[in-house]
């Protein structure tokens, strides 16, 4: 039925991304069409940025895919990754000795969240929203301040302290990659594999077991399901607790495996959040997309910090092609409703 | 003591200020919302017509005025294309509006250094005159327009038929159609209404409040607008009552930051809005204040 | 009536052709003078509603003439109809809730150009003609259901109406709102405004019209004016639901114990309103018990509340001694559910497999989700159901209603059950599919489950049931043993008392 207009969605906006991404470059004075080669080659150059902000991507673009599917439009991955991170530095400052704890604070304090706009959607009926951006902002602000009184480095006051060498996340060194060690000279972080991991088992959770079919169907004819016993309004908060989980994993992931630090600004973090929705839209909200469409959001961010280097055109050109992109897909999404033929079959039932 | 007086002074007239942005989009917001139009860009449309309206004062060699206008105008022309994705091609109001947001961002920077040749900002210059001066604040001629425009928008959605109308449309407006309203064209001019509002305030973050382009000025300014659109309960008259609230906080945020060298006492400060806004939209879920019923979400005909 | 020179609307030879070919019109003459109620009586899916809104300009007729006043029209779209002073009141009310009474009023008026002063003048006059009361400043949301179609009524009357459809108008009243609104129809009729009363309810058809035309499957098959001999309920329903063939019967056997147990069951519908009054019911196993009736008469509600999905406010349902309170209850004591529209069974997005795994494992604790599962599910259902799919991961929403029935029905079947509750289980099929359902309906029962069976397809509740209950207005009417049943009978049972 839809996969064709899926098709055409993803194509549409992925060549829509790239082309206005051309034009920025010719404004900033490069060659388009090279710059737009180095754009989507560049990755080799910083294998590093492509790993980690794909591993981030693919989790907070879950947290924006999976309750989705329940109607929910979690636009608060900013924060609830902002509150796993500090949850997570925190921990990490006062309890040093295995990252364990820190990863854990960092997912349930993003589960928090969560739960608290799923609750407030169901039993209040408070647009979530709205809720999630008076989140986000509330809480980057609250970082910030946390940030600055409480976990500051006397050396770097705009950062905080380093997060302990034993609560780290362990690299994998990079005489165990093999054929890879010439790309990635220090090693992999092993914040890839719980990424993968974790989109895997989303994969697994909704496509192999019946309370992700029940998932699934609920989100897609919630009279149906009611009246075969699924409980819809326990799901719907379950996916929100589920989304805040992943994006306080990411936020945790973020400072125990990568930055060690939060910035003030909180730069480090920032982005991310808004970011994974584009990958939940590009992979269609299928967990295994989601995945495919992080890394090349990955490689999009590597290869804009090659463009910066080799043609002097800011980074933030990958921000211009990730909001085409996000733009186009979200303006063609109405397409079912208004010409339900023209690409792929009319719906039914 | 007087010491503190003439400090409060200075941070109640900064706060007209500090108004005027976030009074501006939220009046356009709220016209936009009760057509049942949602536009969560309203910070990108800020920061791109901040921006544009700059480039037009420093290279295109504009006036204030034309400044304003350029903003203005584009502005206008980003409401009136979200408008139209959601309108005709019934796209997705909330995503289109992130996707704004995450381009302004790029944009903004990429466009700045390609003309300055810094990655931070545009070079600095004399804001816009104000109409006068009270407390060593400069008060900008958008200080009264933005209460005017508030009080016009009120007159607007409830005295007069055209806004009688409009506001059927985000109520319902399959029944608003059946009544013999075009809701397709109502929700298209409010939606660049709103636009037009997030440009003119963009334009005066820039041009008339700091006379310089810099990399994310709005700093949040738009989502504010959107906090204070569900604050004021989508009502113009407690929007510009609200707008003054919220801008004394930033006013508040601003003096401290300033005076006592105090970043973290801001950042709670500027925390503050946001909470408040979620415990009074979490506090009145249950009463009479609520959104248009059909906002954000596309109206397809049979 | 027909003192009268010409009609005020004249509709001629209507036809209608969806375009999925389905022929919901064919070759309809229909007219209405000033002055006259003039009933539309049919069954759901007679083609009234069709006719009603070619009329109203909503949908184009595919052949057939219009004339209003003597003069050829053709509508570009409703408010040509609109401005030649035909309105319609739909079943559900096209007013903006959020907004007063007033405003609604001026919302319409506006559209008609008339500025706000005129617009108030014209409601008052038309208000108090007819010696309503309306609160103008009421907030639509908060009127019942009553009050908001006299809204409606003088919406339509303020912008100049001269002919009223009504469609349906009494299904959201109370009875008591209902008495009211005859009352206004004569107003109505005095003022010589003209009304079409769209409806199946034979009683109102009887009370309020001058005259009726019934329409069956698209085409009119009798029109009758009061005072003549067919003017009554008796006549009327036999005319409306056809000559019904006498049903072989089914073997009798002796039945089992008591299975559903239905007692004093009160419950409301969504908007409050007290749907079904005081239901008391059993079936046993080896039975089925058909529940026939018009659509509407507390039908949905008595279902809802017997799978659990509707909390009744007094009484109980039991399936085989165990309290029902939930759907998971229900499915465990052994329930089965096939609903009366497939759109509130299937997700349209999921497969054909993943659609019947999700109905065979209604209410089992099991967690895993093989492939290999999911794939003899649909060969079970292409090979006992003859079901036609292209394979296990063909989107259930490319398949044929016919085919997306036989997903519903086989996956209920494939799990198996004591109890099957079936509304309209044969609706929107073909000819050899709905044989097919029919006779594994019968095999059930034969097998000793129970079955109750809610359709408003008469020949096919005569054709399965041992008994059959008829509903109306949220009771039951009457019970009629097998060979008690006959059309007649049931019509008037149906038409309510």
């Amino acid at each position: 039925m839809a996969a064709s207009r899926e098709a055409f969605l993803v194509v549409a906006s992925l060549a829509a991304g790239l082309a206005v991404g051309g034009v920025a470059l010719a404004f900033g004075g490069a060659n388009p069409v090279s710059g737009v080669y180095v754009l989507l080659t560049g990755f080799t150059y910083y294998p590093e940025i492509l790993v980690v902000s794909a591993s981030i991507l693919t989790l907070t673009g879950l947290a924006f895919a999976i309750p989705l599917r329940m109607g929910f439009f979690n636009i608060g991955g900013e924060g609830q990754l902002y509150a796993g991170a500090l949850a997570a530095l925190v921990v990490a400052l006062n309890a040093p000795y295995t990252p364990l704890p820190a990863l854990v604070a960092g997912l349930a304090a993003g589960g928090l969240l969560g739960v608290i706009v799923g609750l407030l959607r169901v039993k209040l009926n408070v647009n979530e929203v709205l809720s999630t951006i008076m989140l986000n902002w509330a809480l980057y602000w609250f970082t910030s301040y946390t940030v600055i009184t409480r976990l500051s480095d006397p050396v770097y006051p705009h950062l905080t302290r380093e997060v302990p060498e034993p609560a780290r996340i362990p690299w994998i060194p990079s005489s165990a990659l093999g054929p890879l060690s010439d790309f990635l000279p220090r090693g992999l972080p092993t914040i890839p594999l719980i990424s993968a991991a974790v989109a895997v088992a989303a994969w697994f959770f909704m496509y192999r077991t019946l309370p992700g079919l029940r998932y699934r169907f609920a989100g897609s004819n919630e009279y149906a399901a009611r009246s075969r016993g699924v409980n819809v309004d326990l799901i719907r908060i379950l996916s929100m607790a589920a989304a805040g989980c992943l994006a306080g994993l990411a936020g945790a992931l973020l400072v125990l495996g990568h930055s060690y630090r939060i910035d003030t600004g909180l730069s480090g973090l920032s982005g991310y959040g808004f970011e994974g929705i584009g990958a939940a839209l590009i992979g269609r909200n299928h967990p295994l997309g989601v995945a495919a469409a992080s890394i090349f959001f990955g490689g999009l961010y590597a290869g804009s910090e090659r463009i910066q280097v080799e043609a002097m055109v800011p980074a933030e050109l990958a921000s211009i092609v990730t909001g085409v992109i996000i733009f186009v897909v979200a303006a063609l999404s109405g397409l079912r409703y208004i010409a339900p033929r023209l690409l792929g079959a009319a719906r039914e039932v | 003591m007087p010491e503190i007086l003439s400090d409060l002074t200075t941070v109640a007239v900064l706060a007209s200020a500090t108004m005027v942005p976030i009074t501006l989009a939220s009046v356009g917001e709220i016209v936009s919302e009760r057509a049942g139009v949602v536009n969560i860009g309203l910070e990108g449309i800020m920061l791109l017509s901040a921006w544009a309206s700059v480039v037009a004062f420093l290279i295109g060699g504009a006036g204030y005025l034309e400044a304003y206008m350029v903003g203005g105008l584009l502005g206008l022309l980003l409401g009136l294309l979200h408008g139209a994705i959601s309108v005709y091609l019934k796209g997705d109001q909330i995503v289109t509006g992130i996707g704004l947001n995450i381009f302004a961002a790029g944009f903004t920077v990429l466009g700045t250094y390609a003309l300055w040749g810094t990655f931070s900002n545009s070079p600095s210059f004399q804001p816009m005159p104000g109409i006068a001066v009270v407390a060593g604040v400069k008060v900008s001629p958008l200080v009264p327009l933005s209460i005017a425009a508030g009080v016009a928008a009120w007159l607007f959605l409830y005295r007069t038929v055209t806004g009688l109308r409009l506001r059927a449309c985000g109520e319902d407006p399959r029944s608003a159609e059946a009544m013999g309203v075009n809701v397709g064209l109502y929700q298209l001019a409010a939606a660049g209404f709103a636009g037009l509002m997030a440009g003119i305030a963009g334009a005066y973050l820039s041009v008339d409040y700091q006379g310089v382009f810099a990399k994310n000025m709005t700093a949040g300014r738009g989502f504010i607008a959107l906090a204070n659109v569900a604050f004021s309960g989508w009502n113009p008259l407690v929007a510009v009552a609200g707008g003054y609230l919220f801008g004394l906080f930033q006013a508040a945020a601003i003096s401290l930051n300033i005076a006592l060298q105090e970043e973290a006492a801001a950042s709670l400060i500027n925390a503050t809005p946001y909470l408040a806004t979620l415990v009074v939209v979490v506090l009145v879920a249950r009463r009479g204040f609520r959104a248009p019923r059909w906002l954000g979400r596309p109206f397809v005909k049979e | 009536m027909a003192a009268e020179p010409r009609p005020l609307v004249e509709m001629r030879g209507i036809v209608k052709v969806y375009p999925d070919g389905v022929k919901a019109l064919d070759g309809v003459d229909f007219d209405v003078y000033r002055g006259e109620v003039h009933a539309l009586l049919g069954e759901n899916g007679a083609g009234k509603t069709t006719l009603m809104r070619i009329l109203y300009g909503e949908i184009r007729a595919t052949s057939g003439v219009i004339l209003v006043d003597g003069r050829r029209v053709s509508w570009r779209g409703p408010w040509d109809a609109i401005r030649s002073g035909i309105a319609m009141v739909y079943q559900n009310f096209r007013l903006v809730e959020g907004l007063t009474v007033e405003e609604n009023l001026l919302v319409y008026l506006s559209s008609l150009g008339l500025p706000r002063a005129e617009a108030r003048r014209r409601v008052e006059r038309v208000v108090e003609d007819l010696g309503l009361s309306v609160d103008m400043d009421a907030p639509v949301e908060k009127l019942p259901p009553g009050a908001r179609q006299r809204v409606e009524i003088v919406k339509a009357l303020s912008g100049g109406a001269r002919l009223l459809i009504l469609d349906e108008p009494t299904s959201n009243l109370t009875p008591l709102e209902a008495r009211g609104l005859f009352k206004l129809i004569g107003k109505l009729r005095e003022k010589g405004v003209a009304v079409v009363y769209i409806t199946h309810k034979l009683r109102e058809v009887v009370e309020v019209a001058d005259r009726v035309t019934v329409l069956r499957r698209g085409k009119v098959v009798a029109r009758v004016s009061r005072g003549s001999e067919g003017f009554n309920e008796e006549r009327l329903a036999a005319l409306m639901v056809g000559e019904v063939p006498r049903p072989s019967s089914p073997a009798s056997r002796p039945l089992g114990g008591e299975v559903l147990a239905v007692k004093d069951l009160y419950v409301a519908g969504d908007d409050g309103s007290v749907r079904v009054k005081g239901v008391t019911f059993t079936v046993r196993g080896g039975e089925v018990l058909g529940i026939a009736g018009v659509a509407g008469n507390g039908q949905e509600e008595l279902v809802e509340a017997i799978i659990g999905l509707r909390a009744p406010l007094r009484g109980y349902v039991e399936v085989l001694g165990r309290r029902v309170r939930s759907p998971r209850d229900f499915y465990e004591a052994g329930g089965a559910f096939i609903p009366g529209d497939r759109a509130k069974a299937l997700s349209p997005e999921l497969s054909v497999a993943e659609n019947a795994a999700f109905i065979y494992y209604t209410a089992s604790r099991a967690l895993l989700l093989r492939p290999s599962r999911l794939a003899s599910l649909f060969d079970k259902l292409v090979r006992s159901f003859g079901l036609k799919a292209g394979g296990p991961s063909t989107p259930v929403s490319s398949l044929s209603g016919g085919n997306q029935q036989k997903v519903l029905v086989g996956a209920e079947f494939m799990r198996g059950f004591k109890l099957l509750v079936a509304v309209n289980p044969t609706q929107g099929l073909d000819v050899a599919t709905a044989a097919f359902v029919r006779r594994l309906i019968v095999e059930a029962a034969s097998r000793g489950s129970a079955v109750l069976l809610i359709s408003s397809d008469l020949d096919e509740v005569l054709e399965l049931s041992h008994r059959v209950a008829v509903m109306s207005s949220g009771r039951i009417a009457g019970v009629l043993a097998r060979g008690e049943a006959t059309p007649e009978r049931l019509g008037v049972l149906m038409g309510g008392s």
